[in-house]
């Protein structure tokens, strides 16, 4: 079943090499949603992570001839996407309507417990950090990046990847619901 | 009781784990959204490439016409240099003495067909030609006026034009050459003809002066979700490069609206969309190209293209988010109390203002220009110019990012 996938997958992507219309709106839509969930924790508004999912399947289509059969093509298409978050994100900073959350809000006291907490909780809190420390801290202990590598996709200085992390941890400490009490 | 938080590691886990199985479902009509976004990227890619090789070819074409009018004066200048100096000296040595006999030659071959005297001769040539310079010859030999209308050649007309170049002071232009004298009068000479009046090009190098201008122009913006009004107005220097070629800059201040909906992360039907409220006044300084390509009497049509760039000096934002909160309620049913929930809409505003000049968007739009101007008074031109500014590709920002149409009028002195 799973080699039938595979193949079905390998026979799409040939399609997508050969530019076929047909074979592209396949894998829009078979990947769509990853994608969509990918640019979501990278991207705080859902308008930009479509936009961001757009921007990399033209990417992805534009350039599937270079990709690598022997990699998992999700990997790839991740790639793709945070790369494509991260040149948003770094175009933004120049917007001037591109505003940090200044103030935290003072966490509720939880009514979910840390073992329930859903993806769309996780989401929002996660959408509490300043957008590079949110980036940072996501690219750190998410995709397993280094900070050397997070400095360079950034562009920043490598001391500056390592205070972000440290302050979105602290930030995620302060912020993360809390139902366990000790007695 | 003591509160434990959680240690960096555990929350680092439970985010990987929570985000690690997390896929959305498809959204039906992305797809089309999709290509469509992609035509339209296709054809801003198109109009693009379109525009870049319009500006290349006007600042090609501005360029030719520049150095192209260049090359005219300088062989004018020459020209005249060369005549003047004939004039102090009567029997040019080196001035196209050839060219000289081959004209005595022609005129000497006529004259015995036609007899001595005063007489005419018009050649058959001559009146079929329209470039006939009519050259008025007066035999010094006989003391008597004899006129020709010859068809001129090119030969003869630069050998006419070489004679005739002569300085005005002179009241009669005399070429000696050997014992043939040939006099002109100025009045009817080849100097009176078109092609030996100042070149239009020359006409228009006196009038070349930096033309100001001020000018209003209200626009449309216009994005996917809003559309907005827009002002600007300012001061303009046009530039002329040659006789139908202008460079077109200036300072303009620029009142725009911008309105943006936000869509949340989770789409919701109950509460509105969060949106944004942005008046933004910016400097924007354009540089353009002017191709005036139709001119009749007091009036012209022309086409404009170029870009403009950008400072904010100003920028208010109002920011209105939609919220739904689930509130609980206490209701007393049958004497005991009920609690239920209910969705009360929360609704909050927030201002806030960016400091001046803290953007700088070098290139920031496109502008193009369709321009009509007429002739008010012998120093004042109106010009009423449909105009679209597009964003450049590439170009994020939010308050750039819509596409402004509109009208520009301008008065230029």
């Amino acid at each position: 079943m799973e080699s039938r996938k595979e193949e079905n997958l390998e026979f799409i992507l040939q399609g997508c090499i050969k530019k076929k219309e047909k074979f592209q709106e396949l894998l829009y839509k078979k990947f769509f949603g990853y994608a969509l969930s990918v640019a979501l924790i990278y991207n705080r508004q859902r308008s930009d992570a479509l936009e961001v999912v757009d921007d990399s399947f033209v990417k992805v289509f534009s350039k599937i001839g270079k990709y690598d059969a022997s990699k998992p093509f999700q990997g790839w298409l991740r790639k793709i996407v945070i790369n494509t978050s991260i040149d948003k994100l770094r175009r933004n900073v120049k917007d001037p309507l591109f505003v940090e959350p200044e103030k935290f809000p003072v966490p509720d006291e939880a009514p979910n417990a840390i073992s329930h907490l859903a993806v769309q909780d996780i989401m929002e809190i996660l959408n509490l950090l300043p957008h590079f420390h949110k980036t940072v801290f996501c690219l750190y202990e998410i995709e397993g990046y280094s900070h050397d590598e997070i400095a360079d996709q950034l562009g920043i200085p490598v001391s500056s990847s390592r205070v972000y992390l440290t302050r979105a941890k602290k930030q995620l400490r302060e912020l993360f619901p809390v139902n366990l009490l000790e007695g | 009781m003591k509160r434990k938080f959680l240690t960096d590691s555990e929350i680092s886990d439970q985010i990987r784990k929570t985000l690690e199985n997390f896929e959305e479902e498809y959204v039906q009509g992305s797809w089309e959204n999709f290509q469509q976004k992609r035509k339209k990227n296709d054809r801003n890619l198109i109009w693009l490439i379109a525009s870049g090789v319009a500006a290349c070819l006007m600042i090609g074409f501005a360029g030719l016409s520049y150095f192209h009018f260049d090359k005219k004066d300088l062989q004018n200048s020459v020209v005249q240099q060369t005549v003047s100096n004939a004039g102090e000296n009567p029997v040019p040595k080196n001035m196209s003495q050839q060219k000289s006999s081959a004209l005595m030659a022609t005129l000497k071959s006529e004259s015995k067909l036609t007899g001595a005297g005063k007489t005419t001769l018009n050649s058959n040539a001559s009146r079929k030609a329209k470039s006939t310079d009519a050259v008025d010859i007066t035999s010094a030999e006989n003391l008597k006026t004899s006129v020709f209308t010859a068809d001129t050649t090119k030969r003869s007309s630069l050998i006419a034009s070489d004679i005739t170049s002569q300085p005005n002071k002179n009241k009669a232009d005399t070429v000696k050459n050997n014992s043939d004298t040939f006099t002109r009068k100025p009045s009817k000479s080849f100097l009176d003809i078109p092609s030996q009046k100042e070149p239009p090009e020359l006409a228009s190098a006196s009038e070349r002066k930096v033309r100001f201008g001020i000018n209003f122009s209200p626009g449309i913006n216009s994005s996917q979700t809003s559309g907005s009004l827009d002002y600007t107005g300012g001061v303009s220097a046009d530039i002329p490069l040659s006789s139908k070629f202008q460079l077109s800059t200036g300072l303009q201040v620029q009142n725009q609206h911008v309105e943006q909906k936000i869509a949340g992360i989770v789409s919701s039907t109950t509460a509105p969309q969060d949106e944004t409220k942005s008046t933004l006044i910016n400097l924007d300084v354009p540089l353009n190209i002017i191709w005036k390509f139709f001119s009749v009497k007091s009036n012209s049509w022309y086409v404009s293209a170029g870009v403009s760039s950008l400072v904010y000096l100003n920028q208010q934002d109002v920011n209105t988010k939609y919220s739904n909160l689930l509130v609980p309620v206490s209701l007393k049913v049958g004497g005991s109390d009920v609690k239920t929930y209910e969705i009360v809409s929360q609704v909050s505003v927030t201002q806030s203002s960016v400091a001046s000049s803290q953007t700088f968007d070098f290139a920031g739009r496109i502008n193009l220009m369709v321009g009509f101007e007429t002739k008010l008074s012998d120093k004042l031109l109106l010009h009423f110019e449909p105009y679209a500014r597009i964003p450049s590709p590439g170009q994020t920002s939010r308050s750039l990012n819509q596409t402004t149409t509109g009208i520009n009028f301008k008065i230029s002195f």
